[in-house]
């Protein structure tokens, strides 16, 4: 049990000796604090306030607002999972005291150390969300998977899932085990690969920590995607095939922003459209913008093509929902190769801007360890993307987002 | 415009009729012959032929690069290695890759059940859609020869459909249309790349996937095309595109 405690009125530690107290030692004891806690049940924290005055000056009184825990990691044994730790999921040890407060009361109690246990986020295999805002979707379960790990099959390979858990886990490893919804884990907690994927058909395992005495409960999850080798040679081919972006110099610069019209229907429907008539695209090298809504580009709502320049080479923009310009990878636009779109604003019937715009960004986000699988010929995927890592930004260097500014 | 011999003789009519086929297919820049079996062991054999003539026409082209992979696990003896995606199957369905022991004869292709049960639904797919089945080599053997370079300009809407477009447009783009098509070259479909979607000009519209193939048949792609007034045409379907013209 910790009793941390906070002052309020009489903070300073001179008050504090006035008032009978020491910042050190908890307010009440530990056998008081079970009480308390005991009779509020259920609950995980107690606040108290109460009143405080000094025997000697009457005059001098005020509230004592402290709090009231068990110790450890937020459970019974002093064991928890970083999954149900929010905000963050960070795993973590505390080998003597889970109390970070002031006269906090948990040493010397015998009670075991207080650890979140799962994926550590200082493992450089493990990639932790960097990608926002959550783009919620009816799969729950793959909602609150924070971490992605992305690698390239191998021959009778494996992963050791243990090395990548924060190091607090080594004391309870025997009631720890790993469960995955595609591949097989083995008794040492290894995920072994099958077979070869296709390109841009990984295996994406969803991960979960479990630990065998709380019914199984998942201590934290990771997405596992095990990449096809030539989903890697065909992404480093296209690197090498790319060595400058020169051709980027002659491609327009998007608008900043794009005019937006919101109305609402009689049904209290709001809708949001794109007030084409207020731009003036006469002489830009732009077509009108359109909706977008593809988890290729995350939360983007709207997009603007530019026409294709010398050399077919195209500019794509996106904005967001208020009709900003992005320019975030992944939810902005890039630089295209290859346009899509003619002059006319018509699709060109070839794969050109496919192979080498849109499917060299599938590997790479793949290869980050996303958990997507491209979907309607390569026009979207499964499931938002959580993570940009390097391979991303390697497509970024040779896809920019901005090569020539914005327009004034 | 590159063509492809084998559309010459590759068609969905040979895939439908099967018969005369023994169950063996052929991959890798060597064609090697590989037997296959069905884990359906109540197929007939009229459907199990359909199907092998389908895999053929899959393995045909793409199935070039194809390798076997084996290993010693008990009761799977490896697999197929064909590092990109079907171009002729559909998203959702996977081109069979297991290899198992085949007794005495040594290895085979094996067909799991729910592949032989979407062709045998495919099957009936096509002949309640006889004539857009029997269409689809056609067209696909037309735009992939050198007689589709003699289309002119008011009749290239017979091969191309862009959701309301005016006749002008496809006047005005022509060159772009046409320049763009023959950076491909095309193959005969499977059975199994044709599909109903509401996506198209009517409330239901029947789609295929034409496999496609460019850069020396390293990069395959299905393209659609949607059966329209009695034709097969080349389409990305926008629902509101806004077209630039003068």
């Amino acid at each position: 049990m910790r009793n941390g405690h906070t002052y309020g009125d009489i903070a300073d530690p001179a008050t504090l000796g006035k008032g009978g107290m020491d910042p050190a030692t908890p307010v009440i004891t530990r056998e008081q604090a079970w009480t308390v806690f005991n009779a509020r049940q259920p609950a995980f924290q107690v606040t108290v306030t109460q009143t405080l005055a000094n025997a000697t000056w009457s005059a001098i009184y005020g509230r004592a607002i402290f709090n009231i825990q068990p110790c450890g990691g937020g459970g019974v044994h002093g064991v928890g999972g970083a999954q149900d730790r929010i905000p963050g999921h960070t795993p973590a040890y505390f080998a003597n005291t889970g109390c970070m407060g002031i006269g906090c009361g948990c040493e010397n109690t015998g009670i075991p150390p207080a650890v979140w246990i799962g994926f550590d986020h200082g493992n450089p295999t493990n990639k932790t969300r960097s990608i926002w805002p959550r783009i919620p979707t009816s799969d729950n379960d793959a909602n609150t998977t924070e971490h992605c790990a992305g690698v390239v099959w191998e021959a009778g390979g494996k992963l050791d899932l243990f090395s990548l858990l924060h190091p607090g886990y080594l004391e309870f490893k025997d009631d720890l085990y790993f469960t995955s919804s595609k591949l097989s884990v083995n008794s040492d907690g290894e995920l072994e690969f099958g077979k070869d994927p296709k390109d841009m058909e990984p295996d994406i395992c969803l991960v979960k920590l479990r630990y065998r005495p709380r019914n199984d409960e998942v201590f934290d999850k990771i997405w596992i995607v095990v990449n096809s080798t030539v989903t890697w040679a065909i992404f480093n081919q296209w690197l090498a095939e790319n060595p400058d972006i020169n051709w980027t110099a002659g491609l327009p610069a998007p608008f900043p922003s794009i005019p937006l019209t919101i109305s609402t229907s009689w049904f209290g429907t709001v809708s949001t459209n794109v007030n084409v008539s207020a731009m003036n695209l006469t002489g830009t090298l732009w077509h009108p913008p359109e909706n977008k809504n593809s988890f290729m580009h995350h939360d983007a709502r709207f997009e603007m093509r530019s026409h294709p320049i010398t050399g077919g080479h195209g500019h794509q923009a996106m904005y967001d929902g208020q009709g900003n310009l992005i320019t975030a990878p992944i939810a902005a636009g890039t630089a295209d190769l290859w346009a899509p779109y003619s002059s006319w604003n018509i699709p060109y019937p070839d794969t050109d801007h496919l192979k080498q715009d849109v499917q060299p960004f599938i590997r790479a986000l793949q290869l980050d360890g996303n958990p997507v699988l491209p979907t309607n010929v390569n026009r979207n995927f499964n499931r938002p993307c959580i993570y940009m890592g390097g391979y991303t930004g390697n497509y970024i260097e040779k896809r920019p987002v901005l090569p020539t500014g914005v327009r004034p | 415009m590159k063509t492809s011999p084998l559309i010459l003789t590759a068609s969905l009519a040979a895939a439908l009729s099967g018969f005369g086929q023994s169950n063996i297919v052929y991959y890798g820049i060597n064609s090697n012959a590989l037997d296959v079996v069905f884990v359906d062991t109540n197929l007939s054999q009229k459907a199990q032929s359909a199907i092998v003539t389908d895999l053929r026409i899959c393995l045909s082209e793409w199935g070039k690069t194809g390798e076997l992979r084996l290993r010693d696990n008990a009761g799977f003896a490896g697999y197929l290695y064909i590092g990109t995606s079907c171009p002729h199957y559909p998203e959702g369905i996977e081109f069979p890759d297991n290899i198992v022991s085949n007794g005495t004869a040594g290895i085979a292709l094996q067909i799991p059940k729910d592949l032989s049960d979407a062709y045998t639904n495919a099957f009936k797919f096509a002949a309640a859609n006889a004539k857009a089945f029997a269409a689809a080599n056609t067209f696909v053997a037309f735009v992939s020869s050198t007689n589709f370079n003699s289309v002119p300009p008011k009749q290239i809407s017979d091969y191309i459909l862009y959701n309301k477009a005016p006749a002008k447009l496809y006047e005005l783009a022509f060159s772009d249309i046409t320049n763009s098509l023959r950076k491909q070259t095309y193959y005969p479909p499977s059975v199994l790349g044709f599909y109903h979607s509401t996506e198209g000009p009517a409330s239901k519209n029947l789609w295929m996937f034409v496999p496609s193939s460019s850069n020396d048949r390293k990069d395959w792609a299905p393209f659609p095309a949607i059966w329209h007034k009695g034709k097969w045409k080349f389409c990305i379907w926008e629902d509101n595109p806004q077209y630039n013209l003068p």
